[in-house]
């Protein structure tokens, strides 16, 4: 009996009142999403495995949970709903552009559970297909925006960065594909000692050189885009700053710039964004609640080339951060009656205490 | 506030003195009290002491914004956190150690307190080895029998000789690092910046 009740590792089950939050939450999300003019897409959760792997490339590929389908053909558990998005949308030459389509639904990796990282989890997202102007970036970054604060999550912050900034580095430096990789991998650390040691075999200029190394830090404000302008001579790299300069400066305008920050040594999933990446953190949880960008070359490998952006967010991620809150809240509460109870006992009154079930 | 996680044992001594070469404001009794965690006298700074295993998965759940995390244990544990500095401190080697008598018959275990390092070195170099966790004594157990070599830390190498055991090679050398919570690096961005600042300012 014992044996039949043990869990599947990476799976969890939700109980009142916490499965009822999450569908509270996933509500407010869609009715931001239809709020503006998402429609929404209801996806397979099985493919052919070829699908994502072509997709979403090798890394992915390993932690996919795959199976051979009856006829023999290779099947897979969604690891990723956009790809199945594109999917849909390479089938259908019809449609007008730009399309707005928003989703929700359970992804399935085999990752050793840790960080907020389940092998089950729950995805809600959106992607505005075709158009490539900064005006569809905006637009998608503020259906997150409130979306998030439907929810109820106000202290969040989106660092910004773009694909093509260090790309262009790479390219303009000719450092070669290895040398690319292996930088790609100690920016996305931020690792400016490693840099250092990496590049002190190469023969680039000192400037080039002192730019490297400080490519970690052109994270933070504004700012960051006038410093990385300063210093920054390739014209991929350039284009991209101007074009994180205009998101932000409407940012401003709108009045929600402070939820924003750059992060230029963003370089995560470049194999599958071509522009704008972002990811969303929240100021009380140590990992990211979503993410996502621009990915104008994934439609394509489906036959259709069509340029999008869009972001998805991990609802249990997104109900931790919620309710992370609330058990400090309660145990305030708790210390308060224990306080209470302790005048009372010592004017001799008897205090039986209740804590709930 | 920053949360700073500073690992207890072998490199707290040199963690400390490198911190208050940065200026910050470390209370001097932290390695004498029992106490885990203690604030910084200017409030802006609380020390928390963990073991050195466990210190990664602090700062990877975000609970610590930062810490002090030694390579070998990074390099055990890969957590994806941030790692900007090498801190210059707390030097040692990784090694494979065994008896110094030869062995009549080789035998394919290795103990160690760092399976995947053990694991991964041998399996690169096309060697079949059985790895046996252990979380400490490892130096006892090729005396005992349980394995002809192991997978450990040297610093001087007095350990090594008093059990009987000799380098046999050496596998990568190990230092302090900073390492930092992804989030904390972007929703601490004032605080963390400064930080950094200090900090490679004291290794320059």
């Amino acid at each position: 009996m014992q044996k039949l009740r043990t869990l599947a590792p990476g799976v969890q089950y939700l109980k009142d009142p916490d499965s009822r939050i999450r569908r509270i939450i996933l509500e407010r999300l869609r009715e931001t999403f239809y709020g503006w003019s998402y429609q929404e897409l209801v996806l397979p959760i099985i493919d052919y495995a070829e699908s994502f792997q072509i997709a979403l490339g090798s890394a992915v590929e390993e932690r996919m949970y795959s199976f051979v389908g009856r006829d023999g053909s290779l099947l897979a558990l969604r690891p990723d709903i956009t790809t199945l998005v594109a999917k849909v949308v390479a089938a259908d030459a019809t449609t007008d552009l730009p399309l707005r389509l928003c989703y929700d639904g359970e992804v399935f990796r085999h990752e050793n559970p840790k960080a907020g990282q389940q092998r089950e989890f729950y995805q809600a997202g959106v992607e505005l297909i075709g158009s490539d102007s900064p005006p569809a970036e905006i637009e998608v970054l503020l259906v997150l925006l409130e979306a998030l604060a439907r929810a109820g999550l106000k202290s969040i912050i989106i660092p910004l960065g773009h694909a093509e900034f260090f790309n262009g580095i790479v390219e303009s430096l000719d450092l070669g594909r290895e040398m690319g990789a292996a930088l790609k991998n100690l920016v996305d650390h931020k690792d400016s000692w490693g840099i250092a040691q990496t590049i002190s075999s190469l023969d680039i200029p000192q400037a080039e050189r002192d730019f490297l190394k400080a490519l970690p830090r052109l994270a933070g404000r504004r700012e960051v885009l006038d410093r990385a302008e300063l210093v920054v001579k390739n014209q991929r790299s350039r284009e991209a700053l101007e074009r994180l300069a205009k998101i932000f400066d409407e940012f401003s305008a709108l009045g929600v710039a402070d939820r924003f920050l750059i992060d230029l040594g963003e370089v995560r999933d470049l194999d599958y964004y071509t522009g704008l990446i972002f990811k969303v953190y929240s100021e009380n949880l140590g990992f990211e609640i979503g993410g996502g960008g621009r990915y104008d070359s994934l439609i394509a490998k489906f036959g259709r080339s069509l340029p999008a952006v869009g972001f998805s967010v991990g609802l249990e991620r997104l109900m931790t951060a919620l309710l992370l809150r609330a058990p400090a809240q309660a145990s305030a509460e708790r210390l308060q009656d224990f306080r209470v109870a302790m005048r009372l006992r010592q004017q001799n009154k008897r205090i039986h205490m209740e804590y709930g079930s | 506030m920053i949360v700073m996680a500073l690992p207890k044992g072998r490199i707290l001594d040199e963690s400390l003195s490198f911190l208050a070469g940065c200026r910050m404001q470390v209370p001097r009794d932290i390695g004498a009290t029992r106490k885990l965690q203690v604030s910084s006298d200017d409030g802006s700074y609380r020390f928390v002491l963990v073991k050195p295993m466990d210190l990664p998965t602090y700062v990877e759940y975000g609970v610590a914004d930062a810490g002090i995390c030694g390579t070998d244990v990074l390099r055990e544990f890969l957590p994806d956190v941030h790692q900007p500095l090498d801190l210059q401190f707390g030097r040692c080697r990784m090694v494979v150690a065994g008896l110094s008598r030869i062995s009549a018959r080789p035998s394919a275990r290795v103990a160690t307190r760092y399976p995947r390092i053990a694991e991964q070195f041998f399996r690169e170099r096309g060697e079949a080895v059985e790895v046996i966790p252990l979380s400490g004594s490892v130096e006892l157990a090729p005396a005992l029998g349980l394995a002809e070599r192991i997978v450990d830390l040297v610093e001087t190498g007095n350990t090594l000789r008093e059990n009987g055991l000799v380098i046999v090679e050496e596998i990568m050398q190990c230092t302090a690092r900073l390492i930092i919570n992804r989030a904390s690096f972007h929703t601490k961005q004032g605080e963390i910046s400064r930080l950094l600042d200090s900090m490679e300012k004291q290794l320059l």
